[in-house]
């Protein structure tokens, strides 16, 4: 099982990828919305703990693996402003089978806004984003 | 001790990072004493925080190494 984990300023894309005997491949991207608190934003900024952010990532993709076997996994998030419409974190899971894939996908998810030292530190309204 | 704080852990202490002079381990309780009369505002985001030190979530009843550096984790909320 291999894991790639990235945590950066830039604007997130996961490049194609085919890992041989992976029959599936579930991707999510969470993308910042135009609303947060009921209230129009232009961006969210984004903080992160490194390297621990990275080290805890890892840690919960290991565990998950012991469940729901995976061979690859991609874990990118942003860091600093985000617009809206951009992708705040991509996170793509290559499994055998479709099952393994989504467990992991939706598990990971949940156990990142639970443990991994990253946060959404101010939303940002002007239209002209600093 | 280098102590970090992060999100609106540092916006309440006014700082992102300290050295306390602390040359053995200590408590989670401890610290937060130390960190709340440093930053008494910290009150008010002592109980959903949690303690890391050396990168790693330090549990309840566990202690903080001086020689690593620790950090005040509030509620994460990435993705």
């Amino acid at each position: 099982m291999n894991i790639e984990v990235q945590i950066t300023n830039s604007v997130l894309a996961l490049p194609p990828c085919h890992i041989p005997g992976c029959g599936a491949i579930a991707r999510f991207e969470g993308v910042v919305r135009g609303i947060e608190d009921g209230q129009p934003i232009a961006a969210l900024e984004y903080e992160a703990y490194l390297p621990m952010a990275e080290k805890v990532i890892r840690e919960i993709l290991t565990d998950l693996n012991e469940l729901h076997p995976f061979a690859f996994s991609r874990v990118h998030h942003r860091v600093g402003v985000v617009p809206v419409g951009e992708a705040a974190i991509i996170l793509d899971v290559h499994a055998s089978h479709r099952a393994e894939a989504f467990a992991v996908l939706s598990k990971f998810m949940d156990r990142l806004k639970r443990d991994v030292p990253i946060w959404k530190v101010r939303a940002i309204k002007e239209a002209r984003l600093s | 001790m280098k102590v970090l704080y992060f999100s609106n852990a540092a916006s309440l202490a006014g700082c992102r990072e300290e050295h306390w002079e602390i040359d053995s381990p200590i408590s989670t309780e401890e610290f937060w004493t130390e960190a709340l009369r440093r930053h008494p505002q910290l009150a008010s985001i002592h109980i959903q925080s949690r303690l890391a030190s050396g990168g790693e979530y330090v549990p309840q009843k566990g202690l903080l190494d001086p020689r690593e550096e620790a950090a005040i984790i509030p509620p994460v909320s990435g993705g």
